[in-house]
């Protein structure tokens, strides 16, 4: 007489491993880290008493304006060396885009289109349209450059890739917005970081709008010859209404007691747009990658 | 850590290509009508007439109009301009019918000096404007103070520009004034405004 085995547990499903670091994760980390930070530099500068010189608020605003720049090195960049399949060239994609920004892109804004001469007094609909054309397509463009020509097509496996990628363009090139800002300016430590987490915010959400198209047009078939273009131009819009609702956002009304700036709605505009963005991004992103697989399990067994 | 050394070529389809040269073609083309945007914003104006006077021009749209008080019939000034506020300026002075137009700089310099703060007049020369009338252009400077002693700040040096025009037994002044730092800069509204006279 024998005996079969008997399972009195359902055999476990072996889970597939996920062999790159996961985007959004780090991503949320790092902006929650940022937004904590920035919390609490405004909660010190308002409560405390004493008062600082110059240049020890300089010093505060340039080390919070490299901040960002650190929380995605320690999050993002170390976490992908940890991975079992780590994306090329993260890294350079950062420094090219840095080094984009410096050169060509604060030049090209605050000289050549010198966009505080003319839209600072312009309408709301000619401001959003001006900061559209000037900043927004400058710096989506220089962006898009940095990727297409440093790991498009070729390190773009899945569409979390142009999602990584773009961000690290965009926190390139949010630290040199971040360091041009407070190298021209003396603010108060709670004015610099609100400022530095506004600025990097609306990089990182409108940034990855370039990241997926350019992973659509390598991943999927759907992709026409207006994506890249038409996903530059979306973003460049988005550029110029996150601009001109923030400027019209923090500047408060004038009273009996004065005019307030309200300044926190500027950083709510920016977690507005980061909330949107990501999640539309990731749902979209989700969705796509469901669809290529029921393809491929279609073709496959064809 | 960069790495670009190992880079692996692929061959891109043509909507890949086409989709990158049409990405570059609509970056350089929204840029280009951003700069136009820009030109067109900095040199949008506006008309200013009055009929009574007699008088007739263009000036830049969103400048700040001031009207009919004792020493000029017509002022804009910009609004956005940092220290001092760029402004253009048209004065009507009643003078004899056989007035000479060059004693005028002279009338305006007595003026000046005393109720504008280190007045110098720097050179006059004669002018002929877009309209085919004989003129004089007279440049000055002088130190503008903050009229709010509140705010402790250092004096802007103040350039400025009148052209001097005899119409009957009137002179009309038309007077451009920024700080020194951007005076030739904004002198193509002046310039601007010149072009755009009736009188």
């Amino acid at each position: 007489m024998s005996f079969d085995p008997i399972l009195l547990a359902p055999q476990q499903e072996e889970r597939e491993v996920f062999p790159y670091r996961r985007v959004w994760r780090t991503a949320l980390i790092e902006i929650a880290i940022l937004l904590v930070l920035t919390v609490i530099a405004v909660l010190v500068t308002r409560f405390y008493t004493g008062t600082l010189t110059d240049a020890q608020r300089g010093l505060f605003s340039v080390a919070f304006a490299v901040t960002p720049l650190m929380l995605w090195i320690i999050f993002s960049y170390f976490g992908e060396r940890r991975a079992l399949l780590p994306r090329e060239r993260l890294f350079a994609v950062m420094l090219l885009s840095v080094l984009a920004a410096n050169a060509i892109g604060i030049p090209l804004v605050e000289r050549v289109f010198a966009v505080d001469e003319w839209l600072s007094t312009a309408s709301g609909s000619s401001r959003i349209l001006g900061y559209a054309l000037s900043v927004g397509v400058t710096q989506e463009f220089l962006k898009y450059l940095v990727m297409r020509y440093s790991v498009w097509p070729q390190a773009f496996h899945s569409r979390s890739d142009g999602i990584a990628y773009a961000m690290a363009a965009s926190i390139g090139y949010a630290t040199v917005v971040n360091l041009n800002y407070v190298f021209n300016t003396i603010a108060d430590p709670g004015s610099a970081a609100l400022h530095v987490a506004e600025f990097t915010l609306i990089q990182l959400a409108v940034g990855i709008i370039m990241g997926y198209f350019l992973a659509e047009l390598k991943l999927s078939r759907d992709a026409g010859v207006f994506w890249v273009p038409g996903g530059l131009l979306f973003a460049a819009l988005l550029t110029g209404l996150a601009i001109t609702f923030r400027g019209g956002l923090i500047v408060g009304g004038i009273g009996p007691n004065g005019n307030a700036s309200t300044a926190f709605q500027g950083l709510g505009i920016a977690i507005f747009l980061v909330a949107v963005l990501f999640a539309s991004f990731y749902f979209l992103i989700n969705n796509a990658d469901e669809r290529s697989r029921g393809r491929s399990r279609t073709e496959f067994t064809r | 850590m960069i790495g670009f050394a190992e880079t692996e070529h692929i061959e891109l389809n043509f909507r890949q290509r086409w989709a990158s040269y049409l990405t570059i073609i609509v970056a350089v083309l929204a840029l280009a009508g951003g700069y136009a945007l820009r030109v067109n914003s900095l040199n949008a104006t506006q008309r200013f007439e009055n009929k009574q006077i007699g008088l007739a021009a263009r000036y830049p749209v969103n400048w700040l109009l001031e009207e009919g008080k004792t020493d000029f019939v017509f002022r804009v000034q910009d609004p956005a301009a940092v220290p001092f506020k760029t402004t253009l300026q048209m004065a009507l002075l009643p003078f004899g019918p056989d007035a000479l137009l060059a004693e005028i700089p002279n009338y305006l310099n007595i003026t000046r000096a005393t109720s504008l703060s280190t007045y110098i007049a720097l050179q006059i020369n004669s002018v002929t404007l877009p309209n085919g009338t004989q003129g004089l252009q007279m440049e000055y400077a002088y130190a503008a103070s903050e009229t709010n002693p509140a705010l402790q700040s250092v004096p802007i040096v103040v350039r400025g520009l009148d052209v001097i025009v005899l119409r009957n037994s009137q002179a009309l002044v038309i007077t451009y004034r920024a700080d020194v730092q951007s005076f030739d800069r904004n002198r193509h509204y002046f310039d601007s405004f010149l072009r755009s006279l009736e009188f």
